[in-house]
């Protein structure tokens, strides 16, 4: 039994205490993930705050299938989408797509981020999720929204973009 | 791909979140464990007290203040009575020990007062210190507990009145019951009747003044119509009618704290102790 399971029965068994394990579990994987779809940091704070906050309130309604991480993600994700459905009512600049996330050590990794970024936007969570985040296919299929073939496919798709935009560039 | 690239790939998309400082990821955590631990969802989980624990919860909130106060109220009656007869407590009869018992009855009336009122000036502090019950359980568990010492305050006088003016134990306790009574009632009406006044302080005044007329009454009996304290029977009959009108008045009090507890959602907030 995985930590996060034992920690999931636990909760399930009424010791809500292990709240606080399991949210630093995974605190930095969300932060990562909701900086990755914020327009700011201080957003993506809020975020994190937020996606813990509806876990833990809806998380009766959770039925654990093994599926806690995609859940998680859902939430997180869902919770991102309304934050920039929010800030696009107070009129943010058209060019701003993500916040800068730029950490990358190599040119390579610095072409991939921009390689990742000119995907669609229906690929490049994909792939997001797939590599940054490594999510199952399930979890994945889970968080977006599509059967795990599809996610499957679509991936491989993305990666065809963009092995030939490398090859295009050598 | 080569598989260097796809580690190329997941490291670019990787942000390493402890570039951005680790104050600042500290803080937030804990900023998001803080209100994690403040969801209800996630309170730690609560046990629920028996009425008789919570009543002895509320020994420390008496206080030694009010219980010192009582025993120094019934010390200043017997001293009184004693400097006024010279020491000569043979002389002490029934002349004097009506009198005696009914204003020691009152006075423990009277000291009960801002006791039982201090719940609606201090919001419920005690209760949440305590315990967090409804209203009406603090005052009726308050109320128990100031029985037990006027029982226990009675106990100890009416024992040496009797002992020494050789009063029969119906006499001895009536003098005490029926002034009691009429205090109580009259208090517990009142104090139901005034709910709306915003100022506590002027509801225990009205209490108040209230004991101190049944104290004038009793001493004005004393002063011109002695003989009342003979007729004993009269004593029972009245105290035999107040009895009830003393229960159900401390019954409808308790009733609309009940309310009250309801209206400010007190009830519902406060039915659990947190155990730890």
């Amino acid at each position: 039994m995985t930590r996060e399971n034992e920690l999931l029965h636990q909760i399930k068994r009424g010791d809500t205490s292990c709240w606080e394990e399991l949210v630093s579990l995974y605190y930095e994987d969300i932060l990562r993930y909701c900086i990755y779809h914020s327009p700011d940091l201080e957003s993506a704070e809020d975020a994190v705050q937020e996606t813990f906050l509806k876990v833990i309130r809806h998380f009766p309604k959770y039925q654990d299938r093994g599926k806690f991480r995609g859940f998680l993600y859902k939430v997180a994700a869902n919770t991102c989408t309304d934050q920039w459905r929010r800030k696009r009512d107070v009129q943010l600049p058209e060019d701003m797509e993500f916040m800068e996330t730029g950490y990358a050590s190599s040119e390579a990794q610095v072409n991939f981020q921009y390689m990742v970024r000119g995907l669609p936007e229906e690929l490049r969570e994909i792939v997001y999720l797939k590599f940054a985040q490594e999510l199952t296919f399930r979890e994945i299929a889970m968080v977006v929204g599509l059967p795990v073939r599809t996610v499957q496919s679509r991936l491989r798709r993305a990666l065809k973009l963009i092995r030939s935009e490398i090859e295009g560039e050598v | 791909m080569e598989r260097k690239q796809y580690e190329e790939l997941s490291n670019a998309l990787k942000i390493d979140v402890k570039v951005l400082t680790a104050k600042r990821i500290q803080t937030q955590k804990e900023r998001v464990l803080q209100s994690v631990r403040n969801l209800p969802a996630v309170q730690i989980p609560k046990k629920r007290i028996g009425f008789c624990e919570f009543m002895l919860r509320q020994i420390p909130f008496m206080g030694r203040d009010l219980w010192m106060s009582q025993g120094f109220a019934a010390l200043m009656v017997f001293g009184v009575l004693y400097l006024s007869l010279d020491g000569e407590l043979d002389y002490l009869s029934i002349r004097h020990i009506p009198l005696m018992l009914g204003i020691l009855a009152i006075m423990l009336v009277m000291t009960s007062i801002p006791l039982l009122l201090r719940p609606y000036r201090y919001q419920m502090h005690e209760i949440e210190l305590a315990s967090r019950q409804s209203l009406w359980k603090l005052l009726a568990a308050e109320l128990i507990l100031l029985m037990a010492e006027d029982l226990v305050v009675f106990g100890i006088s009416a024992g040496i009145a009797a002992g020494i003016a050789g009063l029969s134990a119906v006499k001895v306790t009536m003098y005490f019951l029926l002034p009691l009574l009429m205090a109580g009632t009259g208090c517990a009406q009142l104090i139901r009747r005034t709910s709306g006044w915003e100022e506590v302080s002027q509801r225990i005044g009205l209490c108040e003044g209230y004991c101190g007329l049944l104290a004038a009454v009793l001493l004005l009996l004393y002063r011109t119509k002695p003989a009342v304290y003979d007729k004993i029977g009269a004593w029972v009959i009245c105290a035999v009618i107040l009895f009830p009108l003393f229960v159900l008045s401390i019954g409808m009090w308790l009733k609309d704290s009940a309310e009250v507890g309801e209206r400010t959602g007190m009830v519902d907030a406060a039915l659990y102790y947190q155990s730890e």
